[in-house]
């Protein structure tokens, strides 16, 4: 060995014979590369034999099999660098007992084995490869017509296999307009989609299967002749995991003899041999095993793996390692699981240096709104994703964020304008919204319209009309219904009546009357009970209660002295917020002292938000607390 | 076996620096990654060491002392209440941003829902009201606007540059 190899890491090469991994020359500046292969036959166990003690860490290229017989040769390894998505060609259950790390190539193939599932499945559904022999055999002089093709969207897809290529799958069908469902070996809390735990009752409710998962003992034949028959003669399915997965024979059976729609197949049982009949068929799309076949793909492969190695000689954390496929051999899907599929898109920049951008998209869709115009110009992807407000709540739907914002609806009162403000409850920063449209100037024209603000789309709808028009009255929401009390009608009488709106439907209908004719009330729901205060005058609260329909009078702590009158009043998670004049907002914690379900006490901690200055001509006329 | 006899289970976890841990069960239970590696091997023996390659050990002795902390607010029925924020508060205070993005990584592979989202929140406020170039220096953030391009940016929004913290 040369000197200079000697100070570079030692890595062992397993690798097919006559293949050579197209990045090996990089790779060899950085580390010491012991390719047994590389040496005549008869020399090769006892230079391994040599160097073993020395070996910590083994490439695997390909899938060429680690066996415990090869394990057993090497004690000093701790890691297994893979360079494939499944790793059933290494002995797993030897490794977990030895403690080596098994580290997979998942995370940067995903995109393109998922690309091709969807390619496969729209060429066997839309039979573009069926209609290009068509044509070259100039069959459409002779024959005429065409069979006729079959639609993507609103086909029900079962997943089989829900890890990272899964779930690119799905990103990719939901954009078709396709209705997804999953099977894999545990229910994932992350994923909202119906989880069956049984491959069979996924292939009944499913007019699709894609076939993802590893190749594992138990996954060997999941999709047996009763999985395949319960997806029945239109059914279609597509496999990008590994050929073994399927029954091949069962499968050619059922293709023969028309018991199932198509298959569409990038992997197959005994590689690269295949059943002839396959090339008979119309409704059968073959691939080469290819789906990782792009220089993209080896690119991120090359970075996965050179970052690997290094992390390990650093003794730092391995990038991508999924712990599970070491341990158990179940992949366990986290969060982190787009550390490295981001990079080689965005080849650039990450949103934040060091941190995956999965997590930076964490960090940023907090941002309170006032500090967005500041983080717009600290580099183009921030300013990217901080561009308008419509996105960055869109993106915080897509992650599932559910802070609370209060709504305040207010008037100016030298202009008589109307315009909404909201306060961020995180941060309690206000922002504005834009203003409402087609709705008068004056605050006191009572009308039944009712409009529909869409956070995530930053405008507004219009929603059916209430049954009686109103003005100053009150409204809250229970279990999704919008509830509306008392207030002033057309003819300027005070009402005493109240109706809610089933917002899904789109249909208002009358509940109990309060029993007392109130104006300028506004309303807070707290625990599923809508209370109902006189915003002018004194403090005077009712509750309704939605399960009984009927009103209650209750008593109320006094407020902070800023809070001048009048009030806009609403409540959310234990805690009472009242807007006053010129929108200072005092925020009230609340705990309930009484149990019983007729009389309320609370115990009320006051903290209040003062307002900025521009806004010292406003008058709150309602305000609302909305999730987003 | 009598329950009083029973011993108070440690789950033995292992650093990619090689460390190991001995952290209780409740504990090392709020890390979703360990629990669901039991949940997963009920028959996994009781001095089992959990690899977890992809974090180091000084995040996650701040971890352990974090969950360790909200552990104990939970069986007291503190959850919720001024005592955790101002635990929270003390925690935060002395780690630097880079300890903080370790913590964040750490956070996020061991998937502790509850830490991340306190981990990223400390993030966004502490770039509440800061400049442009503070913004940039605390996360390491090249520049990649032209400085017309830059210029553009800045006018658009001129308001929000001023009142804003000194750095």
């Amino acid at each position: 060995m040369e000197e200079e190899e000697v100070n570079r890491p030692l890595v062992l090469v397993h690798r097919p014979p006559n293949f050579h991994f197209p990045f090996r020359h990089h790779l060899a500046t950085q580390f010491n590369l012991f390719d047994p292969l590389d040496s005549p036959d008869s020399t090769r166990s006892s230079l391994l034999c040599r160097h073993a003690h020395n070996i910590r860490v083994l490439l695997c290229v390909d899938p060429t099999p680690v066996s415990s017989d090869l394990l057993s040769l090497l004690p000093a390894l701790e890691l297994i660098v893979g360079s494939t998505v499944g790793v059933d060609h290494i002995d797993l259950p030897e490794c977990r007992r030895r403690g080596i790390t098994v580290t997979n190539a998942g995370v940067a193939f995903s995109e393109d084995v998922a690309d091709l599932a969807v390619g496969l499945l729209i060429d066997v559904s839309r039979k573009i490869s069926a209609g290009d022999r068509f044509l070259r055999a100039s069959s459409w002089a002779k024959t005429g017509d065409y069979a006729l093709g079959s639609k993507l969207g609103g086909k029900r897809v079962g997943m089989v296999g829900m890890g990272k290529i899964g779930s690119e799958v799905v990103k990719r069908l939901q954009a078709f307009g396709c209705i997804i469902s999953y099977n894999s070996r545990s229910k994932k809390s992350a994923i909202q989609f119906p989880y069956y735990p049984d491959v069979y009752e996924l292939a009944v409710n499913s007019d699709v299967l894609v076939v993802c998962c590893a190749l594992t003992e138990e996954t060997h034949h999941i999709i047996n002749k009763d999985v395949m028959t319960a997806l029945g003669k239109e059914g279609v399915i597509i496999n990008v995991g590994r050929g073994a997965l399927i029954d091949e024979k069962e499968m050619m059976k059922l293709l023969v003899r028309g018991e199932i729609g198509g298959v569409g197949l990038d992997v197959f049982e005994n590689e690269p041999h295949m059943p002839k009949e396959l090339f008979q068929l119309d409704n059968v799309v073959l691939s080469p095993h290819c789906a990782v076949a792009t220089p993209e793909c080896f690119n991120a492969l090359e970075e996965l793996i050179v970052f690997n190695l290094k992390a390990f000689f650093a003794n730092k954390p391995l990038w991508y390692c999924d712990s599970s496929v070491a341990m158990y051999n179940a992949p366990v899907h986290k969060l982190g699981d787009s550390q490295m599929t981001l990079s080689p898109e965005f080849r650039g920049e990450p949103l934040i240096p060091g941190l995956p951008d999965d997590v930076a998209l964490n960090c940023l869709l907090r941002l309170p709104v006032e500090s967005h115009a500041t983080c717009r110009a600290v580099c183009k992807r921030w300013h990217l994703l901080l561009r308008n407000k419509e996105q960055f709540f869109t993106h915080r739907k897509e992650l599932g964020f559910r802070d609370p914002w209060l709504f305040v609806f207010a008037t100016d009162k030298y202009t008589r304008k109307i315009q909404w403000q909201l306060l961020d409850l995180t941060h309690y920063s206000w922002h504005t919204i834009p203003a409402m449209p087609c709705m008068g100037s004056d605050v006191d024209c009572p009308l039944d319209l009712v409009l529909k603000y869409d956070m995530q789309k930053n405008r507004w709808t219009v929603m059916n009309k209430m049954i009686t028009a109103r003005s100053s009255f009150a409204s809250g929401v229970i279990d999704g219904m919008i509830y509306v009390a008392g207030g002033s009608s057309s003819d300027l009488f005070e009402l005493d009546s109240a109706e809610v709106l089933d917002p899904v439907k789109g249909s208002w209908h009358s509940i109990a009357n309060m029993g007392t004719d109130m104006v300028a009330y506004d309303a807070a729901v707290l625990n599923g009970k809508l209370l109902v205060t006189e915003g002018l005058e004194r403090m005077k609260l009712r509750v309704y209660n939605s399960n009984t329909d009927s009103w209650e009078p209750i008593e109320g702590p006094p407020l902070p002295q800023q809070i001048c009158k009048p009030f806009a009043v609403n409540a959310g998670d234990s805690t009472i917020y009242v807007v006053g004049q010129n929108l200072h907002v005092a925020v009230g914690r609340i705990s309930r002292l009484s149990t019983s379900e007729e009389k309320w006490s609370f115990r009320v901690k006051w903290h209040v938000v003062d307002a900025p200055e521009t806004f010292s001509n406003l008058t709150p006329s309602s305000s609302q607390v909305l999730f987003a | 076996m009598s329950k009083l006899g029973q011993a108070k289970r440690i789950i033995f976890l292992k650093t990619a620096d090689g460390q190991l841990f001995e952290v209780d069960e409740p504990v090392a239970m709020e890390f979703e990654i360990v629990k669901s590696f039991f949940d997963e091997n009920e028959d996994a023996a009781d001095d089992t060491v959990v690899p977890l390659p992809n974090v180091s050990a000084e995040p996650l002795a701040g971890i352990i002392e974090f969950c360790k902390a909200h552990v104990e607010f939970r069986a007291n029925g503190a959850a919720g209440k001024d005592e955790v924020k101002k635990f929270n508060a003390e925690y935060i205070k002395e780690k630097s941003n880079e300890q903080l993005k370790e913590l964040i990584l750490a956070a996020n592979y061991l998937n502790i829902k509850e830490m991340l989202d306190f981990l990223t929140e400390t993030i966004a406020n502490r770039l509440k009201n800061k400049s442009v170039e503070y913004v940039r220096a605390f996360f390491g953030i090249e520049n990649d606007f032209t400085p017309q391009e830059e210029e553009a940016v800045r006018k658009e929004y001129e308001w929000a540059f001023e009142g804003v913290d000194e750095d």
